[in-house]
């Protein structure tokens, strides 16, 4: 048996015909580390057209998560030091952390990290002067950041009133995010759900209830975002849930 | 789909299965050699198990679009596959194995006949290594690789490159491994 040659020709003949069949490509691009897939799409334009598509790209598709960030707890009173550990979950092909201490993401020093949801990190940091804060979103992975702005006047006008701050996030429905703010009047029992969309980069007061009244503990400075909305504990065992009606784009 | 769950090792007796294991076909490449092999090893190929269905193989099958080479390959791997008593792990062990040592230009050639056999664990397998061999190279080696010409201009490349600067870090320089 002739054990197999390739002449120049027929190599490209055949690597010509798996970049052509577009089924095969795009499997294989779902293999593909999204870093690698963003880069490739300056490969050609037919590249960038499948890796691209808004129905079937691969960017789209659901991922296992490569690892977990761990920040280290702190005391209260302890400085924070922005290092983060890194556990991989993929065993196999354990990669290295894509940061390891925020402040290589962003300048600012004591940096914290109020939530993550789907790569994405929500922080805050103390500005330099005026004893104001700045929240922020960042992708650790593009070092993108964005400073959301102030609710607009009215009565939302400050950080004060923030009782917690959630990113509400999935790349699979859209690849726009939302901010979730439980905002409390002061001395009042009476909280209020602001809403920021990365879309229109502003903020809106949600539509969906009144103020509303809740005497009955609810953590909202310890929420989580699962399967469209974030959900609160409260001390009566009950859960608040608000639905972030993320829109498929 | 059915068809495709079902099991060639399973330790049942249907005499239909035993009669798959000693029947042999006969699977002819593009370059006119012939290769002997097991019923129940063939049809782990989904066109090869519809060829046999249809009655339509008549004892030999030709695959004009397989040559030689690349048929030795495929067998090696279905006989694998449809081996008694091969445990789950051998296989896998197997199929890494199967795959490591593939050039790209092996590797295009089997994805290739994978995909027209339609047999999905040896596809599965080979877009893996494909990907795997791609994912740190640089744009101008998969060009290459792929024998793609880019039809952006320099100043279009330039601007991706500005705009997704984090994608273009960590590259391995483009001699192949």
């Amino acid at each position: 048996m002739v054990d197999k040659s390739f002449s120049a020709c027929e190599f490209s003949l055949l690597s010509d015909k798996v970049a052509s069949i577009d089924p095969i490509l795009t499997k294989i691009f779902e293999c593909l580390p999204l870093r690698s897939l963003v880069r490739f799409e300056a490969v050609s334009k037919h590249w960038f057209s499948l890796i691209t598509d808004p129905h079937f790209s691969p960017l789209l598709k659901p991922r296992y998560a490569s690892g977990l960030f761990l920040l280290p707890f702190k005391l209260q009173d302890e400085p924070f030091s922005c290092e983060v550990d890194f556990l991989p979950l993929d065993g196999i092909n354990s990669q290295t952390p894509p940061f390891k201490r925020l402040r290589s993401v962003c300048e600012s020093t004591d940096v914290k990290i109020l939530h993550s949801c789907n790569g994405l990190l929500l922080c805050s940091s103390p500005r330099a002067s005026g004893g104001d804060t700045d929240y922020f979103v960042c992708n650790p992975t593009t070092k993108k950041i964005v400073v959301l702005c102030r609710p607009a006047d009215g009565p939302y006008g400050s950080w004060r009133g923030i009782r917690g701050l959630y990113l509400a996030y999935d790349p699979l429905k859209s690849p726009n995010y939302k901010v979730v703010c439980v905002w409390r009047f002061a001395g009042d029992l009476l909280y209020k759900i602001l809403i920021y969309s990365s879309e229109t980069r502003a903020w809106r007061v949600s539509e969906s209830d009144e103020y509303f009244y809740y005497s009955s503990k609810a953590h909202f400075d310890k929420g989580a975002y699962w399967n469209g909305a974030v959900h609160w504990h409260c001390d009566t065992d009950n859960w608040f849930v608000f639905q972030t009606s993320i829109r498929k784009s | 789909m059915a068809r495709k769950n079902r099991n060639p090792v399973g330790k049942n007796v249907d005499p239909e299965a035993q009669k798959k294991k000693t029947r042999t076909l006969t699977l002819k490449s593009s370059d006119g050699q012939e290769f002997s092999i097991s019923e129940s090893a063939a049809v782990l190929s989904i066109a090869i198990e519809n060829m046999v269905e249809d009655d339509c193989a008549g004892g030999v099958i030709p695959l004009p679009l397989v040559d030689g080479g690349t048929l030795a390959r495929v067998i090696t791997y279905l006989n694998k596959h449809a081996e008694d008593g091969a445990s789950d792990e051998e296989k896998r062990k197997f199929d890494e194995e199967f795959v490591s040592g593939m050039e790209m230009g092996v590797l295009f050639d089997v994805v290739l006949a994978a995909n027209y056999l339609d047999i999905r664990g040896l596809l599965r397998e080979v877009r893996r290594r494909i990907a795997d061999r791609m994912k740190n190279k640089s744009v101008e080696w998969v060009r290459k690789t792929f024998h793609i010409e880019s039809d952006f201009t320099p100043e279009e490349e330039e601007q991706m490159k500005k705009e997704f600067a984090w994608a273009w870090e960590g590259v391995d320089s483009d001699v192949d491994d």
